[in-house]
């Protein structure tokens, strides 16, 4: 009995080995590398391997740097906008599409491809829609409201970034409608046949009793979009390589060309793991709502 | 317990999720040697212009090695593109980390290669099909994750002097097989330097900035091809008031660098540069800031150029020209291979496309514009450098280019790029390509490099940003003074100077 207990205990970390050594391998190595070298100066223009310990000279240099806070402010306005846009599509789409009939059924079908699109894709195919001389996207609005026909809509500052955050509600946002879907009908009818027989208005029953009842998912949901929202990379890179000027360039875009670009992996891993700060954050308030409502 | 450890390990696979998104250098440091002592960069060469062309238009009895193929009289084996005879190296496979296998020139000289095989015994990877976009991220992930897995690679001047560390001297192999780098213009010798003045790299493919337009136009009007840029911007109001053409196409977008060509050309050509003998920042001089509000006013201003070129990279810019809805447009020789293809340019368009040099700024003599060059060049750590110096000899041979050169069999091999100045001014060349590459030569003779030094690229976007940020309205000087306070700051960093 005492052996078995013992092989047993022996038994589970064989067991969980070969997960644990790739973990080690394709996380914990690389992070630690990477965080130490973000305590080191390695620029490849100066040198073929790092060149010494800087202490915390990145982290100090990010903070004063102007380029990686505009940055900050980007991605922080690209959040709240491609969150909270694709957070009210998704549940409009969700309420008008929750009722069962054929064409819901297809439509909720359908809603799943855009999802499916390389946000690369995405980025390109929005920039050929929004081009002055052919985009339809462009040639549509210029027909609705003839004033903006001919607008260059990726040179403005606020529409560029505008219309990179259309390009994420795009993609998420029937995702989100379908798991909104699931949520509604997850909802037991007797609470709003009762409300409907105290009298409650649509407009009440939605604010009072729908939305409550959603909060878990809701919560759940722009936790996820959020952490998606602050690694925004491909479509500043296909719409707009971060301008005009730098309006649009985001965080993950100027570590990017810090370290792609401009070749200076010391200061690009220390950017970086500033991101990662942000995100894990983030990651934990969403492991924990998780965690709450499994418990 | 079980939920907590479930906890944990959904938050570990969230991490990783995260750090594989944003951590670029997640790699191992290289498993190379001690490390080398970088002196403070000073780079060597100054980016003056290049007044002189090369004396070696005429071949020299050095250039035996890129001379057309001819067996000799001499009774031992002699191997065509100064090969070594007794393929020393057969069985052997190079990888050539290189892109954009798709350009005409890459494309028919990897239909050649078999050449190459037959006469060495040698095979080379393929060229690939990436994209020039992502090309400099696979250089950078060979470099700094030590490499081992390609042998030799193709790079861009603006490059060259960022990843010198990583590529190996060929001087001792040039000298040896008598290789002529002289009969390459003066312009696309330099980014093959590194800044020990050791030869890296040699020239594989290079553009002249020029002036195409639309002959058809230019004709039922009246106009003149223009010299200069005051001639270029009346052609271009003239076309917009009798056609339905936009006068110019150029591009002013956020696309590595591109909306640079024409700012530098129009700067050099007045008179102005981007640097001083000390490296200090001097595109904010008067030449520079009258320069630049010449560029923004195309766009701003004079409004000859369309409002979607503030987003444009060189491609849409070209795709202006190509579509037929632009008259006049600045761009690389290169070019001239779309313009040509019956199955991209518009019906219109087609063989009424022609070319001059890029203009000069009126009363201020020749142009200067940028001559734009890629080198091939080994790297360091490959194990096979002598069978990819073998390669380069063949792939960089006059002989073999002057074949590609006339190689119009299908639109996917017609390519107009030769790079070796004997080539330029050869005949048959030139008679298959209405003249272009005689001119290409004669704008490279004084034609200039982007600026020699490893910080170029991180000076290269600043500039690029600052370019776009006028080009939307900010103000020039205030916008250039600030750029060159940037790039102050980072070549102080970098201990350029105090």
């Amino acid at each position: 009995m005492h052996r078995n207990q013992k092989h047993n205990r022996w038994g589970k970390f064989i067991l969980l080995a070969p997960a644990l050594l790739l973990i080690f391998v394709t996380t914990i190595y690389p992070m630690a590398s990477s965080f130490w070298l973000s305590f080191q100066d390695w620029r490849l223009t100066k040198s073929d391997q790092p060149n010494g310990f800087v202490g915390l000279q990145h982290y100090q240099r990010a903070f004063t740097d102007e380029y990686f806070i505009n940055s900050v402010v980007v991605t922080t306005e690209f959040t709240l906008l491609s969150v909270g846009l694709t957070i009210v599509i998704g549940l409009g789409m969700a309420i008008i599409l929750q009722k069962k009939s054929l064409t819901n059924a297809i439509l909720k079908t359908l809603l799943i491809f855009p999802f499916a699109v390389s946000p690369a894709l995405k980025g390109y195919s929005f920039r050929f829609m929004l081009a002055q001389e052919y985009g339809i996207i462009q040639a549509i609005i210029g027909f609705l409201i003839p004033p903006l026909k001919g607008m260059v809509w990726l040179a403005d500052p606020f529409w560029s970034l505008f219309w990179i955050a259309i390009t994420e509600v795009w993609g998420w946002a029937p995702l989100y409608a379908l798991m909104f879907i699931g949520a509604l009908g997850s909802i037991p009818t007797d609470i709003f046949e009762a409300a409907k027989v105290d009298g409650a208005t649509n407009a009440q029953v939605f604010w009072n009793i729908t939305l409550p009842m959603l909060a878990p998912v809701l919560l759940i949901a722009t936790l996820l979009k959020t952490i998606f929202s602050l690694k925004i990379f491909d479509q500043v890179v296909t719409m707009t390589g971060g301008g005009p000027g730098r309006a649009t360039q985001s965080l993950n875009h100027f570590v990017y060309q810090v370290g792609f670009r401009s070749l200076d992996m010391g200061y690009s891993a220390a950017l970086a793991y500033i991101l990662l700060a942000g995100l894990a954050v983030v990651a934990f308030l969403y492991v924990k709502s998780l965690y709450r409502q499994g418990a | 317990m079980k939920t907590r450890l479930m906890v944990i390990t959904l938050l570990v696979v969230i991490l990783t999720a995260l750090v594989a998104c944003a951590a670029p250098t997640a790699a191992p440091p290289p498993a190379a040697p001690a490390p080398t002592a970088v002196p403070p960069t000073k780079a060597p060469e100054p980016t003056k212009a290049m007044a002189e062309p090369t004396k070696a238009a005429v071949p020299t009895t050095a250039a035996v090695a890129t001379k057309a193929p001819e067996p000799t009289k001499a009774a031992a084996p002699a191997m065509p593109y100064g090969l070594k005879p007794g393929k020393p190296y057969n069985g052997t496979t190079v990888n050539f980390l290189n892109c954009c296998g798709t350009a005409t020139q890459f494309f028919s000289l990897n239909q050649k290669v078999s050449e190459f095989t037959e006469l060495t015994g040698i095979k080379v990877s393929e060229w690939r099909g990436s994209p020039y976009a992502a090309f400099q991220e696979e250089i950078l992930k060979e470099t700094a994750t030590g490499g081992g897995n390609y042998d030799l690679l193709v790079y861009v001047d603006a490059w060259g002097q960022g990843i010198q560390n990583f590529i190996q001297p060929i001087d001792d192999r040039v000298k040896a097989d008598n290789y002529n780098i002289g009969d390459f213009p003066l312009v696309y010798q330099i980014p093959g330097k590194n800044k020990k003045g050791e030869t890296m790299g040699v020239p594989l493919r290079g553009h002249a900035f020029m002036l195409f337009y639309r002959k058809d136009v230019f004709d039922k009007l009246g106009l003149k091809p223009p010299t200069t840029w005051a001639e270029m911007e009346a052609a271009a109001k003239t076309i917009q008031e009798k056609t339905n053409l936009k006068g110019l196409s150029v591009y002013y977008g956020l696309t590595g660098g591109q909306n640079l060509f024409v700012w530098e050309s129009l700067t050099w050509s007045n008179g102005g540069d981007l640097f001083d003998k000390d490296w200090k920042p001097i595109f904010n001089s008067p030449a520079g800031v009258e320069a630049t509000q010449r560029y923004v006013d195309w766009l701003l201003k004079q409004k000859i150029v369309t409002e979607g070129a503030k987003t444009f990279g060189e491609q849409d810019g070209m795709n202006e020209m190509v579509q037929g809805r632009a008259a006049m447009y600045l761009g690389w020789s290169w070019m001239y291979s779309n313009f040509t293809n019956a199955k991209v340019v518009a019906p219109e368009a087609l063989n009424n496309i022609a070319f001059v040099p890029a203009p000069t700024w009126e009363g201020k003599g020749k142009s200067a514009t940028y001559g734009h060059i890629w080198e091939v060049g080994i790297l360091k750590s490959s194990k096979k450098q002598d069978a990819a110096w073998e390669y380069i000899k063949w792939l960089t041979n006059a002989a073999t280019e002057k074949k590609v050169a006339l190689d119009k069999s299908d639109p996917k091999l017609d390519n107009v790029v030769v790079v070796h100045t004997s080539n330029q001014l050869d005949a048959e060349i030139n008679a298959k390509h209405n003249g272009l590459q005689k001119m290409m030569a004669e704008s490279l003779k004084d034609a200039r490099t982007q600026p020699m030094m490893p910080e170029w690229l991180q000076i290269q976007p600043i500039l690029e940003t600052a370019v776009n940020k006028m080009a939307n309205g900010a103000p020039v000087k205030e916008t250039l003074d600030k750029a060159a306070q940037d790039v102050t700051d980072l070549l102080k960093r970098e201990g350029y100077y105090k």
